[in-house]
C-alpha cells in the first residue's frame, strides 16, 4: 500500500473515531460509504483452498463457531473445517454487491479499534474469550442500530449454516434426514 | 438404471440441443426466430407454445442445468447453493429481507413449493380498473388457468396434509376462519417434502420436466451458463443480445462472449433480473418506470412448539392456506400459509444463537411455523420497492416498509399466533429479535402489540417477486402493453412476473403460466401475420 493511501486511511479512521460516539458515523461506515476505501483496500487474498474467506476471516468464524452453535458443535476439527468451507461457499455465492457488503463487515471486524468500540473487546478473534464473543453477539443483537442488528444476523446465520447444514448435526436437531425408504428407492 | 429417468440424459442422446455457453466459440453469433432470456415459469411457458407453433426458439439461462439425478440427496446445502439466486443468500439491498428465488434451468419452478393458485378475481379487476389492462377479466382468463392446470397436473392436494399444514387448518377451524386445500402442480408425488431443493422424482410439474423438454423435442436450443449482459437497442428495436458465458460455478465469466440475433426477443428473467437487464441496457423508458413498484409479498412468521411431533420437514410443504385476512376493509391484507421446516431454513426462523439455539434445534420436530404474506402494491402507501443497478450493472432491490405494511405485518403476527394457540401450541415465538416464547394467547397478544416493528428486528422473507415492468394500456404507468409487448420497442416482449402491476395476493406461478400462455399464443399469431 502506498504511503498516501495509508495516510488517507488513518484520516478516515480518525474521522470515524471522532464521530462514532454518536453512532451516526458507524451507520455511515457500515452502510458502505467511501470512508472505508482505505480499509477495504487492505483485504488479503483468500486463504488457501478458499474462494472468499481470508485467513483472518477463517480465524473469526472459527472463533464464532462454538459460540453460535454452542454445545451442539463437536470438538472434531474436521467438522469445523467443513463448517468453514461451507461458510466460504455461502459467501462466494453472493452477487458482487452483497459480497462487497460482507467484505466490508469482515474488514471492520478485523480492525482492533472498531472491535474495542463496537464489539466491546479488542483481543484478536482467535484469542477472544467465549464470554467476550457472547457479549459481542448480544450487544449487536440488542443494539438500536439496524446495521449492527444486520451484522448480528449475517454472522450468526452464516455460522449456524456452517454447522446445521452438515448431516453430522442432524441428531442434535432430532432430524432424521430425508425418508430412508425414499433415499433407498431413489438411489437403488 | 436409476428408478427416476432424469429426462435430459436420454433427450440429449436423442438429439436435444442443450449447450453449455462455455463450450461456444468466442465471438460466435447464435440465430433464431425468437430468443428467450430465462427458463422459468414465463420463459418456458412461452417456449413451448412458440416451438409448437413452428418457430426456431433459442432459450438462454444463466444458471446451470440440474436434473432429478442431482436432487436425490435431498440435501439443503446442495439445494440452496446450486439452485437459488446468490446461493440462497439473496436479500434486499439493506439485507433486511431474505429473497428466495431460483437460478437454474426451470428458474424458480425448479425450487418452489408447488402451490398453484389462480390470480384472485379482485386482483384482476384491480389491474383492469387501475392500469387499464385489457382482456384480463376473470371470464377471459378462466380458459388460460384451465389450460395451465391441465398441462401441469394442478389439482387440490388429495393426500392428508402434513402436521405442519394440518395445524394451520385446525387453528383456522377452531377460530371459524376460512381455509382451503392448496392445489399443487404434481403428478405421482411421493409426499417427501423436499420440493424446495429440486424434486427428486420428477413429480413436480416444473418447467424443467414439462415445457422445456417439450420445446426441446420441437427443436428448441437451450443454452445454459449464458448470462445476457445487455440487450442492444438500435434504430429499429432490439438489434441483438450480448451474452457472457459463465464457468462451472455459474457465476464467474469465462471470457467467452457470443451474440444472439433473432426476429423477436422475450425477456423472462424474473422481476429482479429483467428490470436490471433493461436498466443495464439503457432501454427506452420515457416515463422512468422500469424497476419501480416492485412488489414482494413481504412475509413474517411465527414459530410454535407443540407437545406432539409435527415433523414439518417431511410431507408436501404447502397444502393448506387461509385467505381469511386477505381482503380486509381497511389496511393491508395477508394470506396465511406454512413453510417446510428442514434444519437450515428453521435456524433462521428460531433466530437464536448459542445454547438457546441448541435448545431450539433440539425441538425441531415439535416446531410448527405459520407465515403471513402481505398483499403489497394495491395502495399508494404500499407501492412496492425499486430494482436498480450498481455501477457494474448488478441488480439491487430497495424495499421500504411504511406504516401500512408494518401494521399489516403486526396483524399477521397476531393472527398466526392466535391460530397456533387455538391449534394447541404450548408456546409461540414471533420472528423478531425482541420476541421470546409466549405461553398463552393473552401473553402473546400483549407482547406482539408492543413489539417494535422495524427492519432488522423483524425477520422478513420474500419468495415472490412481482412488478417493475407493469402491463397495461396506461402509457404513463405501464412499461409493456396488456399482452406483454414493450411499449417502445416492437420486437421485444416481457413475459415474466415483472409485468404484474401489483402483487397478486397468491403464490405467483399459476398467474405467470396463465398470463404468459395467453400472451405467447397471441405473439405466435401476430408474428405469423
Amino acid at each position: 500500500m502506498s504511503p498516501a493511501t495509508a495516510q488517507g486511511a488513518d484520516l478516515d479512521r480518525r474521522r470515524f473515531l471522532k464521530l462514532s460516539v454518536t453512532g451516526a458515523a458507524t451507520l455511515a461506515v457500515l452502510g458502505g460509504s467511501a470512508q472505508l476505501a482505505g480499509c477495504a483496500g487492505r483485504t488479503e487474498a483468500p486463504a488457501t483452498g478458499h474462494v472468499f474467506l481470508t485467513a483472518a476471516d477463517v480465524a473469526l468464524f472459527r472463533a464464532l463457531l462454538p459460540v453460535v452453535n454452542g454445545s451442539a458443535l463437536p470438538a472434531d476439527d474436521g467438522i469445523r473445517t467443513e463448517a468453514i468451507r461451507r461458510i466460504d461457499l455461502t459467501c462466494a455465492a453472493l452477487d458482487a454487491p452483497a459480497r462487497a457488503e460482507a467484505r466490508k463487515l469482515l474488514d471492520l471486524l478485523h480492525w482492533r479499534v472498531f472491535r474495542r468500540l463496537a464489539c466491546g473487546f479488542s483481543a484478536d478473534w482467535s484469542q477472544a474469550s467465549a464470554e467476550e464473543l457472547n457479549h459481542f453477539l448480544q450487544r449487536w443483537r440488542d443494539s438500536k442500530l439496524g446495521l449492527f442488528n444486520a451484522g448480528h444476523r449475517a454472522l450468526t446465520k452464516l455460522t449456524a449454516v456452517g454447522w446445521w447444514s452438515q448431516p453430522a448435526s442432524w441428531s442434535a436437531a432430532d432430524y432424521p434426514g430425508p425418508q430412508a425408504w425414499a433415499v433407498t428407492a431413489l438411489n437403488a | 438404471m436409476p428408478v427416476i429417468n432424469d429426462l435430459y440424459t436420454d433427450g440429449i442422446a436423442a438429439g436435444w440441443k442443450v449447450l453449455d455457453a462455455a463450450t461456444l466459440q468466442d465471438g460466435d453469433t447464435l440465430e433464431a426466430d425468437i430468443a428467450i432470456v430465462g427458463s422459468g415459469a414465463g420463459g418456458a411457458t412461452a417456449a413451448e407454445i412458440l416451438a409448437n407453433t413452428g418457430y426456431r426458439v433459442l432459450m438462454l439461462e444463466e444458471g446451470a442445468l440440474y436434473t432429478a439425478a442431482h436432487f436425490r440427496d435431498m440435501d439443503e446445502f446442495r439445494g440452496y447453493g446450486t439452485l437459488y439466486q446468490e446461493g440462497g443468500g439473496r436479500t434486499t439491498s439493506d439485507g433486511a429481507i431474505s429473497i428466495f428465488q431460483g437460478r437454474a434451468v426451470g428458474g424458480t419452478t425448479t425450487v418452489n413449493w408447488t402451490t398453484s393458485l389462480r390470480t384472485p378475481d379482485k386482483t384482476l379487476a384491480h389491474w383492469a380498473r387501475e392500469y387499464n389492462v385489457k382482456d384480463i377479466d376473470a371470464k377471459t382468463m378462466a380458459p388460460w388457468f384451465e389450460r395451465a392446470e391441465e398441462r401441469l397436473g394442478i389439482a387440490p392436494w388429495a393426500m392428508a396434509p402434513n402436521r405442519n399444514n394440518a395445524l394451520l387448518r385446525d387453528g383456522c377451524e377452531k377460530l371459524g376462519w376460512a381455509w382451503k386445500t392448496i392445489p399443487r402442480n404434481v403428478r405421482g408425488c411421493w409426499n417427501l417434502g423436499y420440493c424446495g431443493l429440486g424434486c427428486p422424482t420428477n413429480a413436480k410439474q416444473s418447467m424443467l420436466v414439462t415445457t422445456i423438454p417439450e420445446a426441446l423435442k420441437r427443436g428448441m436450443t437451450l443454452v445454459h451458463h449464458a448470462r445476457v449482459e445487455t440487450v442492444a437497442f438500435g434504430q429499429h428495436g432490439v438489434a441483438g443480445l450480448q451474452v457472457h458465458a459463465l464457468g462451472a460455478d455459474a457465476r464467474t465469466p469465462t471470457g467467452t462472449r457470443v451474440n444472439v440475433k433473432a426476429r423477436h426477443y422475450i425477456l423472462a428473467g424474473g422481476a429482479i433480473n429483467t428490470p436490471a437487464l433493461l436498466l443495464r441496457s439503457e432501454a427506452p423508458d420515457p416515463k422512468n418506470l422500469i424497476g419501480r413498484r416492485t412488489c414482494i409479498h413481504p412475509v413474517d412468521a411465527t414459530l410454535a412448539l407443540f407437545d406432539e411431533r409435527v415433523d414439518g420437514f417431511h410431507g408436501a410443504p404447502q397444502s393448506i392456506y387461509s385467505d381469511h385476512f386477505l381482503w380486509p376493509e381497511h389496511g393491508v391484507g395477508y394470506k396465511l400459509e406454512v413453510p417446510p421446516l428442514q434444519p437450515i431454513l428453521t435456524t433462521g426462523l428460531f433466530g437464536s444463537y448459542g445454547e438457546a439455539l441448541v435448545r431450539d434445534m433440539a425441538q425441531l420436530p415439535r416446531a410448527q411455523v405459520n407465515i403471513a404474506l402481505m398483499r403489497d402494491g394495491f395502495s399508494d402507501d404500499t407501492a412496492g420497492g425499486r430494482v436498480r443497478i450498481d455501477d457494474a450493472g448488478n441488480p439491487l432491490l430497495d424495499y421500504e416498509l411504511g406504516d401500512a405494511l408494518w401494521h399489516g405485518l403486526r396483524r399477521g403476527l397476531l393472527s398466526m399466533a392466535e391460530a397456533q394457540f387455538a391449534a394447541g401450541a404450548r408456546s409461540v415465538r414471533p420472528g423478531h429479535l425482541d420476541a421470546r416464547d409466549y405461553t398463552s394467547w393473552n401473553e402473546a397478544r400483549d407482547a406482539i402489540t408492543g413489539l417494535s416493528m422495524q427492519k432488522q428486528r423483524v425477520t422478513l422473507y420474500t419468495a415472490h417477486l412481482m412488478g417493475g415492468c407493469p402491463m397495461g394500456e396506461d402509457a404513463s404507468r405501464c412499461v409493456v402493453d396488456s399482452h406483454g409487448r414493450h411499449r417502445e420497442t416492437d420486437n421485444l416482449s416481457i413475459f415474466d412476473g415483472s409485468i404484474f402491476p401489483t402483487s397478486i395476493g397468491a403464490n405467483p406461478q399459476l398467474s405467470i403460466y396463465a398470463l404468459i400462455a395467453r400472451n405467447a399464443t397471441r405473439l405466435a399469431e401476430t408474428l405469423k401475420a
